[in-house]
């Protein structure tokens, strides 16, 4: 055993090449004749490169596991890039093809005020004539409807004349009060059912000039009865100005049904003016109206409108009443998720002396929100 | 990494020189995968090819007249062309035609050789005692020093380390013999 031993501890003095020159001489010449020797130097040679590659396959082996695992991760990371530029694609999509609706749509809006393939109706309310009585103002508050003169072919289907801001009779002005709304075939799908929609909204909703006009009645009858004896002043010139009784009577032609009466609402209080809304305001697009008032000083020209929005998606309508009745309104545009400015809501109108109402009415679903600036200079 | 720092570095059984070679494994993976393999194959093969890589750089005739990565690919070729030679498979040659020539018929008899003698020796380390297997690994391995190893085993002596590790050399190379005449 101490004789193999010692063998052992040759051969590795000798595979690790430990021996001196002279030493390692002979100990290849042994091994040129022992073979016995030569296959225990080959033997412990196998060992030690086994002992080798085997340690190298391991670490091979752990390298492999953390290499897959790295390549699984590497291939997450690009798949969630990927997937992430892909949603960021998307949605950069969705602008940019939203921007392009947008700019349609104002184009078209464009040519639809520019050039109006439908000419408008005016009706004419002629004012009361004199000496008529007031007991019969349906009669005598008839109106007389005069196309326009120069009026070309209409493309229209259908023509809804409505006139439903005539409230008072006694006074010529509210005559030519005229609102004239088209559905017609040269409007876009979009504007016909938007301008139906707003005809219904009319029709249904309790006009704000009625009330004022029942309150002017209100009025009326209280200086009666303060100066019973006063008689209205005649003017050769002037009809004379026909008294109002208990009940206002409205003409109301947009029902379609021409010469109808139909009883005012009750009287309502007068109450002071609310308070004018400090601009610009901010709010979320919350389903439902929203109103702001703007007063406006006789000083003042012109009334201007800021309408901005942020990450809009939906619709929603303004309104804007002005002091002497008149309702302006904008549509409202639809726009999946936009942002920005759309022109044809920065109206500028011509002052009017006031307080003017703005409703931003707001549909349902509707996210975002809005910045609306309103001013009077 | 360079090729003559690979080489280097592998000659020193340094654990760095893997990340490097590992470079070569996806065109291996590719190959293989393309010529009816999986992974799993790809892998052993390419493994392979990387001892066969080491057990050469540690020769002092051996020469490299290519770049590393186009010896790992080249040996993997062979190496599946051989596997799919023991498995029947039908494949096209034209892929391996190239091999015929790089690869002499007396590198696969000495790595066919080889393969036998390291199946014997697992085995026979195997079957050798644990506290054999620890004073072999860290002496041949890690390359710690006998002082170190006969604190770390808990030997009364340096000299007492040395005759565990030579008794233990003894022992497998009698395991081995038995195998050998069984074989």
């Amino acid at each position: 055993m101490r004789k193999e031993l010692e063998q052992i501890a040759e051969i590795e003095k000798y595979l690790e090449g430990n021996m001196s020159h002279s030493e390692k001489k002979a100990f290849e010449k042994r091994l040129e004749t022992d073979p016995e020797l030569k296959n225990a130097v080959t033997d412990q040679q196998s060992i030690l490169e086994y002992l080798e590659v085997a340690h190298f396959k391991t670490q091979l082996q752990d390298y492999h596991q953390t290499y897959v695992n790295n390549l699984w991760w590497k291939k997450l990371w690009s798949g969630l890039l990927g997937g992430g530029l892909v949603v960021v694609l998307f949605i950069a999509g969705i602008f940019y093809f939203n921007n392009n609706y947008m700019e349609n749509k104002i184009s078209e809006n464009r040519i639809e005020t520019e050039q109006p393939a439908v000419q408008p109706m005016v009706i004419d309310s002629v004012p009361p004539a004199a000496g008529v009585e007031n007991s019969e103002p349906a009669e005598t508050t008839k109106p007389k409807i005069n196309p326009t003169p120069a009026q070309p072919e209409r493309n229209s289907e259908k023509e809804v004349i409505l006139n439903s801001n005539i409230k008072n009779e006694d006074s010529p002005e509210d005559f030519k009060e005229k609102r004239t709304i088209y559905i017609g075939k040269n409007q876009s799908d979009t504007t016909e059912s938007r301008n139906k929609g707003l005809l219904k909204r009319i029709k249904e909703k309790p006009d704000k000039s009625d009330i004022r006009a029942s309150r002017k009645a209100k009025k009326a009858e209280k200086k009666d009865w303060d100066k019973p004896a006063a008689q209205p002043k005649q003017n050769p010139s002037k009809p004379p100005k026909p008294e109002l009784k208990d009940k206002t009577i409205i003409k109301e032609a947009a029902s379609g049904v021409a010469g109808k009466t139909i009883q005012a609402p009750p009287a309502v209080e007068e109450r002071p003016l609310p308070p004018a809304t400090t601009f610009p305001v901010s709010a979320r697009f919350k389903e439902g109206e929203k109103t702001y008032y703007l007063n406006v000083n006789k000083t003042h020209k012109k009334v201007y409108m800021d309408f901005a929005f942020k990450l809009s998606h939906g619709t929603y309508n303004i309104y804007i009443t002005k002091p002497d009745g008149k309702e302006e309104y904008i549509l409202g545009e639809w726009c999946g998720i936009c942002t920005g400015v759309n022109p044809k809501h920065n109206p500028t109108f011509e002052a009017i002396p006031g307080q003017w109402v703005i409703t931003v009415d707001v549909k349902k679903r509707h996210i975002g929100q809005y910045t609306l600036d309103a001013r009077s200079e | 990494m360079k090729d003559k720092e690979i080489l280097e570095l592998l000659r020193k059984n340094d654990k760095q020189v893997i990340a490097a070679l590992y470079k070569s494994y996806p065109p291996v993976e590719r190959f293989v995968r393309r010529y009816g393999g999986n992974a799993e194959d790809a892998r052993d093969v390419f493994q392979d090819s990387l001892i066969v890589l080491f057990q050469n750089v540690r020769k002092s005739d051996f020469e490299l007249t290519c770049s590393v990565g186009y010896y790992i690919q080249q040996v993997c070729k062979y190496m599946w062309k051989d596997k799919l030679k023991v498995k029947n498979r039908t494949i096209s040659m034209t892929d391996f035609q190239q091999l015929e020539s790089e690869i002499s018929d007396n590198q696969i008899q000495e790595k066919e050789i080889k393969e036998n003698r390291f199946y014997v020796l697992e085995k026979a380390i195997r079957r050798l005692g644990g506290k054999c297997q620890e004073v072999l690994n860290f002496y041949y391995i890690q390359k710690l020093s006998m002082k170190a190893i006969a604190e770390k085993l808990g030997y009364g002596s340096v000299a007492t380390a040395k005759t565990r590790k030579y008794k233990c050399l003894a022992q497998l190379r009698k395991i081995i013999q038995q195998q050998n005449q069984l074989i």
